[in-house]
Order: structure tokens, then C-alpha cells, then sequence
């Protein structure tokens, strides 16, 4: 089976695919290719492969099944756009075999899911799914608009928990979540309209209503003490640093309007059920879990300038490349200048580009260097946004 | 007192007094990753110089251990140098605890010289003129935690031991060596003479490099005259002895590797006389701060660079001037010296009361002042000087220079991300001047014109301090490149504020003193042609055509070369290729102003206001409609011209020839752009500063 390995490299991160997608694959061997290119590529290579063994049934059925669950929520991740796209792409190989009769879950799954594998695997890969791309496109432009139909209805009947959770968020991401997709598909569809060589798939209407919004995340303000743990939990697994409570609580405390936090969507239950499964439960994102959060202060520098200061921005390595982290420092920001803030300032790592395009992109300007700020010997910078 | 049940959910007794520096100095109590002494709880148990008595050896110790230990000694010790704190670094040394108690006479007398040249190290950046020093909390770590440099031992003394060891070492290399009448031969096979003979060259090397390396410290601390040839000459030996040191760093005894990675990270594989946690206790209460030492390859390499940087510091005893010793200083902080070498050069220069050689600064600046634009007033037996006023006005105006032309140079001693500041701050106090330099001028000239010799005296010391007002203008703009201070969509106004005002302010102040140059060379040619050494001054006045011509080329290369950037900037942000911050946040009057904010205590030249950019900066000001092909084509002939100037220049230096590749590379990007190259391509141009530090070389 040869198949085997590469299953397990690419399962790996399926989480890290959940999280980030909007902007083109960070790895070297992928930086061609974008993000959304590469995911739908995926796709092909393994319903191709999966074709000859899943003919005898049941197995290539679930896998379906369960395969068009997780590239919906994929595709979601980007907005709804490319979760559309995805589908569009998917479902026409999907569509040749005839639904089967759903089995007990089992694992040969889902692997068209992940775009983003670990590196050493990921060259290999990459060339399979070049082939997998060209070739399932030629059999499958032909029938487009009845698999979408087919895929819809296939959602809803299969499970009425996806469908409810397609609803519902929708109108979340209205109002809470909409500038964390916004901004994005803008890009994201153009890249994937790029990487769909055939015009047929870009053009094809497709509803984009089912199960699209299921992880839209819910930007609130910090409410009480039973979050903190929460909250520490997320920022330290990514500071170098560990802080005791007290500093949390001090900013926290102080300022607690100006603590936001990002929660996950009621998350789909057969995802979670999958990833327990497969043995990784820490992957599953749970109910209504911190994925992401701000902390800041605001008090009077020098005795005239009023100055924020954003002490902890952190967001789960799972929902990255959302602009969750935007969003949140927007909002911080219009917390802090409701309050007369003057400025706004933060310190960063030189290195810690993506960062440093985050706030630069909100206006932030990198007032200073501070020569071996960190304890690892790195410069850091003060970078800062005037707002008067 | 509120109990517990009194509280509501989130609710907690905050104490005024417990502010952010308690709250992130709290620790968790027995958490390994914060409390730092749970660090010396967990695995074998860290033991002191007495406590390690049985397992340190004091005498008898091998060569390849003595070759070992010190180079452990030279890692900790630079190491330190670069701004971690002693107790985690040489201080780990258990031998440097109790130098004294050693019984091997090598190992003895390399740890108190060690400790003595801690001792004049911590002197020369901790003491450097006066109080101020050049140093700042990340650069250097001065405390030693209580631990004595030895000094039962003088330092005469512990050199002292250090030539007798070295002269009975030397004296066990000749006899290893001679033994065969043929001098020693790497190829050969190994014989247990050789080997015998190479450790013995592997210490000596060692024993003499630290005697004669603390010897070249000591001998530039004295600051005289004789002392700089002879810490020149031990710097030259040092400069031999490390490369030895460096062949033979096998001779020494390696830490055996710790078999997993299981224990402390901070329990890395040491020899025996090093102790990581020793002074684990010394440090602040919060979490541990892992040291990460540098090995001894490194270390070695250090220590070369070093005795290069000090050889290269000492020439400062030849600048004549205040501006070539400033200069001299501001060359050399562009190489970003160590901490030791930068204050070094400041001891020697401006070290106690006088300058190097002897002057005191206001004489020097007043110097420095007749060589740059040769004010009238300043001349040797200038009639004005009988007018006791003027004279007073002149004196006092010197003295009034001195602070902060000191801090002037001060601040070129600093770590490159500090310098920035400074040089803010020192704006004022040119501002200051400036005003003060016209005041007298403008005395200077009334006094001169009812004098039997009516002379002119404007702007002559005035327009020596603008000249380093717009130094510092330009230092402090392009230090935001150097620093990676600016994002792509701030450089159009960088250096559209370059281009438009400071260089070309610049360029006239040094035409100006070239012009005054020349007129007071006339004077003299012509007073001279009445006593008959016309020929001689012909001569001089021939050779001495436009001292500033260099200097006046290089700036208005610079200033076209800022115009080009200007000009392609604007046509990149026309074409859509740079990338504008959100709105909601971002204003870029707000961003101008603050980033020209220094700029504004600064009378000459005056500020420019944001809205004084826009107007002038508007495309609608144009009688046509501007392009982005317009736009590049304007910035190609920046470039073009820039590249014209440059070429000029004889003999360039390396900067104008990294200079002369980037408007090279530049000319034919704008003409690639004009020509509509990639036009409809989003993606951006990238700025390569690796040509260059502040000119980038455009990529599209």
C-alpha cells in the first residue's frame, strides 16, 4: 500500500489546511502554486487514485461522503467563495461513481483535504497532484451542473447537522465575522479562478449557500475570569516567554474592554468525530473554544500622550491567514481611540514578518529598533500608529 | 478585610502598588519554566568552588585540559563582550572564583590575568569619559555579582606570573622543537615530541596572547604618545598568536556530549571547572535567561576580529583634525564595532580633560572651524581680535560648542539603533547654536565693516554649524534605512525631503565655504604678491583648486540619486504597484509629520510642512497629465545624472562605486518601466538594500 504514508503526512495538517489559506502557501516548494491551487489539486490527485480501489463500494462511498464534508469546511475557511469553488471542483469525479450506502466511518479518508503537508512529502505529492488536477479535469468538465446539484442534495440528506450549521452562522457572518472574510476572497478568487485552467468550473452557478459559513468566528469582548485560562492557554503555546497569571491579570484586569477574543463556530461534528478518531483529538476544535485573543492597555505616557499598547495579539495556528488577528487589532484600536488614545504602540521580532505586514498594513509605522530587545539576542521593533 | 466569599466571579484585591513590573516579575512557584531556582533542583547537583573540591583538579592538570579550560575561559569571556551577563557567562568558571587557590602556575596566573582584564574591561565601557559611556543595557553587562577580580594580585604582579609561565613554556617549545634541528613538520607522523611540542605552542600561544592583549588595553588606556606604538606593537603579536590559538583548538580537552537530551536546557556539556548554574541564584527571581555560550571557533573568530578592530582603532591618534577624527569615528561605527573597541575609540579621542594630542576641544573646534570656511575673524592675528568683545563673543561661542559637539561624537559611539535617538536630540542642541553662531556673525560684522580693513563676515560660523546640522538631518533620515525603519510607502517622502531640501541645502553651505575658501586664498595671494612669495602661494593656490569639489560632487550625486528615487516611487504608487495601508487608521500627513518631527526644532534650514509637500508634490501642478511613464522617465534621468557625477569623482571609494552599481541597476529598471515593462504584472518591486544600505536597487 502505497498509498499509506502519504495519507498519514497528509492528514498531518489538516488542521494547519483548516486554518490557513488566504494567503498563497507559505513552504518553498508550494510558493508557485497558490493556496487554493493546490488544495483543489489535491482533490483530483486522490479522487483519482482512490478510484480504481473504492470501485467495490462501500469504502469509496464514506470516503466521499466524508471527503465532500471536509472540502466544504476547507473551502470555507477561505470564505465563501472558494468553498464554492472547491465543491464545483470536487464533486464532478466524485459524481462518476454511484453514492453508496453509508458505512461505519473508516479511516481511508479524507486525504484530498490537505494541501499544505509537511515538507519532505510535499514535493512528491505536488507532482501527483499535477497530473490528478489535469486529468480530472478532462473527465470531468462535462457534467458540472448536475453534480452540483447532486453534491447539495447529497449534503443535506447525508446530515442535517451540516445543513444546520449552514444556516445558522450565516447570519453571523454578517455581522460578526464579515471583514474576517471580506477582504479575502476578493484575492482568493482570483487565484483560484487562475488555478482553474477550465473555464466551464469558474463560470458554473453554483448556490452558495450550503454549510458555506460553518466557521465563521465570533469576535467578542472578554467577559470574566473564567476565560483567562483560556486565553493563557492560547497565547503562551506561542510566546517564547511564559508570563504568570499576574500579567495577564494586570492588563486584563485593568483594561478589559480592551480584551477581545475570537471564538471558534459551533464546529462540525463529524470533523471532530473524525480527527478523535484518527487518534487526534487535539486537532478537533471544540465548541465555542478561544481561537483567538487581544490584550492591550491604554494609560498616559510622559504625562501627555494618552498610549495604547498592545501587549498580546495571539491566534490559534489552526485559523490563521483569516485576518482574525486584523480584525481583532481593529477592533482594539477603535476601542483604545473611543478612549482618546494617541497612539498606539506594540514591540515586534525583525523577523516576525507576518506580523510586521499585519500592522504596517493598519497604518503602523516602525518608530524604532530596539537592539536586542529579546532575550533570544533578536532585534525587536516599536512600531506605532499615531492616530493624531 | 474582604473574604473570599464576598468577591463576585473575576473579582479580585488589586494592591496599588502591584504594577506591571510586579506582575510580569511574579513567577509561578516551583514551575520550572519561571522559577529560576528549580532550574538547580533538577538533575545532578550543582556544586561550587569548594563544594567541587575533589572533582577540581587544582594542580597536575594535563595539557589538553589546561588548553581546554582556557579556551572555555576565552568563549565565556566573549561571550560576555557581547552583552550577556557575567554571571551566566565567564562567571560559570569556577577557577575565576578562586583564582588563588590554584596550585598549576598556568592555570593560576591565565585566571587572575582573566580577572584582571574583566577588571579593565568593565573599566574602558564603564568609565569612558566621565560617566557618560557609550553603552547601553544591551550592549554590556558590567556587574560581577560580588566576585572579586583578585585583587590581592597586582596587575604588575599578575603579569608578572604571566611572563614567567610564558618565558618556561617558551623554553618547552625550543626544547620539543630543537630536539631534531628541523623545524616542525605537520606532515609528518606524529611522534610523542610533536605532540608534546604542539600542546606546548597551543598554551604558550594562549598565556601570551592574554598577557599581551590586557598589556595593549592598559597601554591605550594611558593615552600617551608612547604608549599607542607599543599597544600597536602587542596588538600586532596578539593578531599572530590567535591565529595559532586558532589551529590548535583540537588540543584542547571537548565536553563529552550529554548522552540525550533529557535534564536542563541550560545543563549544556561543559569541562570540568565550569558550573552553568552556579549563579543561578544572582539572578533576578523571574524566569531563567538561557545563555547561549558561543563556542570556541567562535570565540577565536571573535577575538580576531577584535585585535583588527583595536589595530584599526589606535590609527585614530593620527587624525590631526576635529572632523577627520569625526569622521574617523563615524566610519568606523559603520562596521558596527563590538562594545569594547567603540568605547576604545572614544577613551582615545576624547578621553580626559584634553583631546588626543593635547588640545582642548574648544581650541580644536575653533580649528576645525578656520579649516572648513576660514572665517576672517579666526585668522592668525586678526585685527578684530584686539576688540576685547569680539573676542569674548568668539571665546565664549567655542565654549559654548564644546557640549555638544562632545556629544556629537559620543553619539557616533553608541549601537547604531541608539545612535537614532541622539541624533535627535543633539538637533536641538544645534538649533541652539545655530542661533548663536549667527548672533556673533552678525557682531563679528558690523565690528569688521568699520574696521580700516572692511571685510564682510557673514554666515561664516553659521554656515560651519548648518554644515553639521545637515549631516545630522542626513544621518537621521537614512539611519531609518539602515534600521529597516521605513515601509515601502513612506520612501517617497524620505526622500523627497532628501532631495528638495537637505542635499541641496548642503551642497550650498560646502559652496559656500569653498567659495569662501578660495576668496581668503586670494587675501593671501595677494598680501603675499607685496612680500614676494607669489610663486610659492601660485603653487598652493593651484593645488588647493575647490577643496570641497569632492565632497560638493558626492552630494549632488546623492540628491539626484534621492530625486530618482522620489520620482519612481511616485510612478510606482501612479502605476498601482505600492501597496497603501487600510484607511480607517492611516493618515499620511500624521505619518509625515512624525517621521520629520526632530526636524522641527531646526530653524536652518526651516521645517517643510506636510501641506507644503503636497503642494509641492502635486501631479496636478503639471501642465500635461503626468503618467507613470513620465514619471520614470523623469527618475532615469535622475539616475543618469546622479551616475555622471559619480564618475567624476577620482580615485572612488567603495561607496561610490556600491553607488555607482545601484544607478547603474536603477537606470535601466526606469527605462525597462517607462517602456511599459511588466506594467499590467501586480506584482510589486522589491527594494534590495543589499548593494547598499539606504539606496536600494529596484526590482521588478
Amino acid at each position: 500500500m502505497r498509498e499509506a504514508p502519504l495519507r498519514r503526512v497528509l492528514l498531518e495538517d489538516l488542521p494547519s489546511l483548516l486554518a490557513c489559506h488566504t494567503v498563497p502557501a507559505q513552504s518553498a516548494d508550494l510558493a508557485p502554486v497558490h493556496g487554493a491551487r493546490a488544495r483543489t489539486a489535491h482533490t483530483h490527485a486522490h479522487v483519482m487514485e482512490k478510484r480504481p480501489a473504492g470501485e467495490g463500494g462501500g469504502e469509496g462511498g464514506v470516503a466521499a461522503d466524508l471527503r465532500e464534508k471536509l472540502t466544504l469546511r476547507a473551502g470555507v475557511v477561505n470564505g465563501m467563495k472558494i468553498g464554492t469553488t472547491d465543491a464545483e471542483v470536487h464533486v464532478p469525479a466524485l459524481k462518476c461513481r454511484p453514492p453508496a450506502p453509508p458505512a461505519p466511518p473508516v479511516p481511508p479518508v479524507p486525504e484530498e483535504q490537505c494541501s499544505e503537508s509537511s515538507q519532505e512529502s510535499k514535493s512528491d505529492l505536488n507532482g501527483a497532484v499535477c497530473n490528478g488536477h489535469t486529468v480530472s479535469e478532462a473527465t470531468s468538465s462535462g457534467s458540472i451542473a448536475v453534480s452540483d446539484t447532486f453534491s447539495l442534495a447529497s449534503e443535506r440528506s447525508s446530515d442535517s447537522s451540516q445543513s444546520l450549521c449552514g444556516a445558522r452562522p450565516r447570519t453571523r457572518h454578517t455581522s460578526g465575522g464579515s471583514q474576517g472574510t471580506q477582504s479575502t476572497p476578493a484575492h482568493d478568487l482570483s487565484s483560484a479562478s487562475d488555478s482553474l485552467v477550465t473555464p466551464e468550473i469558474c463560470i458554473s452557478p453554483v448556490p452558495p449557500a450550503v454549510a458555506v459559513d460553518d466557521l465563521v468566528v465570533e469576535y467578542i469582548n472578554y467577559e470574566n475570569e473564567l476565560q483567562m485560562s483560556a486565553i493563557m492557554r492560547l497565547i503562551q503555546k506561542d510566546l517564547s516567554e511564559p508570563y504568570s497569571i499576574y500579567t495577564y491579570r494586570y492588563f486584563i484586569h485593568n483594561w478589559p474592554k480592551l480584551c477581545f477574543l475570537v471564538r471558534s463556530p459551533k464546529v462540525v461534528v463529524p470533523l471532530v468525530f473524525y480527527l478523535c478518531q484518527m487518534g487526534r483529538p487535539e486537532e478537533a476544535v471544540s465548541n465555542g473554544e478561544v481561537v483567538g485573543a487581544i490584550v492591550c492597555k491604554l494609560d498616559v505616557h510622559k504625562k501627555v500622550t494618552v498610549r495604547g499598547y498592545i501587549a498580546m495579539l495571539a491566534v490559534d495556528h489552526r485559523f490563521r491567514k483569516r485576518k482574525i488577528g486584523s480584525n481583532l487589532v481593529q477592533r482594539a484600536i477603535r476601542a483604545m481611540a473611543s478612549d482618546d488614545a494617541d497612539e498606539v504602540v506594540l514591540e515586534t521580532e525583525i523577523t516576525n514578518k507576518p506580523a510586521l505586514r499585519l500592522y504596517e498594513n493598519l497604518g503602523f509605522v516602525r518608530d524604532k529598533r530596539l537592539f536586542r530587545y529579546y532575550l533570544n539576542g533578536v532585534d525587536a521593533l516599536r512600531l506605532k500608529l499615531w492616530l493624531r | 478585610m474582604i473574604s473570599f466569599s464576598d468577591l463576585q466571579l473575576g473579582e479580585l484585591l488589586h494592591d496599588d502598588i502591584f504594577g506591571l513590573f510586579e506582575a510580569m516579575s511574579a513567577i509561578e512557584m516551583m514551575d520550572p519554566k519561571m522559577d529560576a531556582g528549580m532550574m538547580c533542583n533538577r538533575g545532578k547537583k550543582v556544586l561550587n568552588f569548594d563544594q567541587a573540591a575533589g572533582a577540581l583538579k587544582l594542580n597536575n592538570l594535563t595539557m589538553e585540559e589546561l588548553v581546554g579550560i582556557m579556551d572555555s575561559m576565552l568563549a565565556c569571556l566573549v561571550t560576555w563582550l557581547e552583552g550577556h551577563s557575567a554571571a551566566q557567562t565567564i562567571l560559570t568558571c569556577l577557577y575565576l572564583h578562586k583564582p588563588l587557590s590554584i596550585e598549576d602556575r598556568a592555570l593560576r596566573a591565565f585566571s587572575i590575568q582573566t580577572l584582571k582584564l574583566i577588571a579593565i574591561i568593565n573599566n574602558v565601557v564603564h568609565r569612558v569619559h566621565f560617566s557618560a559611556g557609550v553603552f547601553e543595557e544591551e550592549d554590556f553587562q558590567p556587574a560581577l555579582y560580588g566576585y572579586g577580580v583578585c585583587s590581592e594580585v597586582s596587575e604588575v604582579r599578575a603579569g608578572g606570573m604571566m611572563r614567567e609561565v610564558e618565558e618556561e613554556l617558551q623554553r618547552a617549545v625550543k626544547a620539543t622543537r630543537n630536539r631534531q634541528g628541523e623545524p616542525w613538520d605537520p606532515k609528518m607522523q606524529k611522534q610523542a615530541s610533536d605532540v608534546q611540542h604542539e600542546d606546548a605552542v597551543a598554551l604558550f600561544s594562549r598565556i601570551r596572547f592574554m598577557r599581551l592583549f590586557y598589556a595593549a588595553l592598559a597601554a591605550i588606556m594611558r593615552r600617551e604618545p608612547v604608549s599607542i606604538p607599543e599597544a600597536e606593537r602587542c596588538l600586532a603579536s596578539c593578531n599572530e598568536l590567535v591565529c595559532i590559538m586558532q589551529n590548535t583548538i583540537g588540543r584542547g580537552l571537548k565536553p563529552k556530549q550529554a548522552k540525550d537530551e533529557e535534564g536542563n536546557k541550560v545543563d549544556y556539556p561543559v569541562i570540568m571547572g565550569f558550573e552553568p548554574l552556579v549563579n543561578q541564584r544572582l539572578l533576578p527571581p523571574t524566569f531563567p535567561r538561557y545563555t547561549r555560550l558561543r563556542t570556541r571557533k567562535e570565540a577565536m573568530n571573535y577575538l580576531e576580529e577584535m585585535v583588527a578592530r583595536l589595530r584599526h582603532i589606535t590609527k585614530i591618534t593620527h587624525c590631526t583634525s576635529f572632523h577627520s577624527a569625526l569622521e574617523f569615528i563615524e566610519n568606523f561605527s559603520e562596521t558596527r564595532p563590538c562594545v569594547l573597541s567603540r568605547s576604545l575609540a572614544q577613551v582615545l579621542y576624547l578621553g580626559g580633560e584634553k583631546l588626543w594630542g593635547g588640545q582642548a576641544m574648544a581650541e580644536a573646534l575653533r580649528e576645525a572651524a578656520r579649516g572648513f570656511i576660514c572665517p576672517p575673524a579666526l585668522l592668525p592675528k586678526a585685527p578684530v581680535m584686539n576688540n576685547t568683545q569680539a573676542r569674548d563673543y568668539v571665546d565664549s561661542f567655542f565654549n559654548r560648542c564644546v557640549r555638544p559637539f562632545e556629544q556629537l561624537v559620543q553619539t557616533c559611539g553608541h549601537n547604531r539603533a541608539r545612535q537614532r535617538d541622539k541624533v535627535a536630540h543633539l538637533l536641538e542642541e544645534f538649533a541652539m547654536l545655530q542661533d548663536e553662531a549667527d548672533k556673533v556673525d552678525a557682531y563679528l560684522h558690523n565690528v569688521l565693516l568699520k574696521s580700516d580693513q572692511p571685510r564682510p563676515h557673514l554666515a561664516y560660523l553659521g554656515t560651519w554649524v548648518l554644515y553639521h546640522t545637515l549631516r545630522l538631518m542626513i544621518k537621521y533620515l537614512l539611519t531609518g534605512f539602515t534600521l529597516e525603519l521605513y515601509a515601502v510607502h513612506e520612501y517617497h517622502y524620505v526622500y523627497w525631503y532628501l532631495y528638495e531640501f537637505v542635499y541641496v541645502w548642503l551642497v550650498s553651505a560646502l559652496s559656500r565655504a569653498d567659495a569662501m575658501l578660495l576668496e581668503q586664498d586670494g587675501y593671501d595671494t595677494n598680501r603675499g604678491g607685496k612680500s614676494g612669495r607669489s610663486s610659492k602661494n601660485k603653487n598652493r593656490n593651484r593645488k588647493k583648486h575647490r577643496p570641497y569639489g569632492k565632497e560638493i560632487t558626492y552630494n549632488q550625486a546623492l540628491q539626484h540619486l534621492c530625486g530618482g528615487y522620489y520620482k519612481a516611487m511616485l510612478g510606482l504608487r501612479e502605476a498601482g504597484k505600492v501597496k497603501l495601508p487600510l484607511q480607517e487608521f492611516d493618515s499620511e500627513q500624521v505619518r509625515y509629520e512624525h517621521r520629520f518631527l526632530p526636524f522641527s526644532v531646526v530653524m536652518t534650514p526651516p521645517p517643510v510642512h506636510y501641506d507644503q509637500f503636497l503642494s509641492m508634490t502635486d501631479l496636478s501642478n503639471f501642465s500635461q497629465p503626468v503618467s507613470p511613464a513620465t514619471l520614470f522617465h523623469d527618475a532615469r534621468n535622475h539616475f543618469f545624472k546622479a551616475r555622471s557625477l559619480l564618475e567624476t569623482i577620482h580615485a572612488p571609494s567603495t561607496e561610490v562605486q556600491q553607488l555607482l552599481k545601484v544607478v547603474k541597476t536603477n537606470f535601466v529598471v526606469m527605462k525597462l518601466l517607462e517602456g511599459g515593462h511588466k506594467a499590467d504584472d501586480p506584482t510589486r518591486p522589491q527594494f534590495d538594500f543589499t548593494t547598499h544600505p539606504c539606496f536600494p536597487i529596484i526590482k521588478i
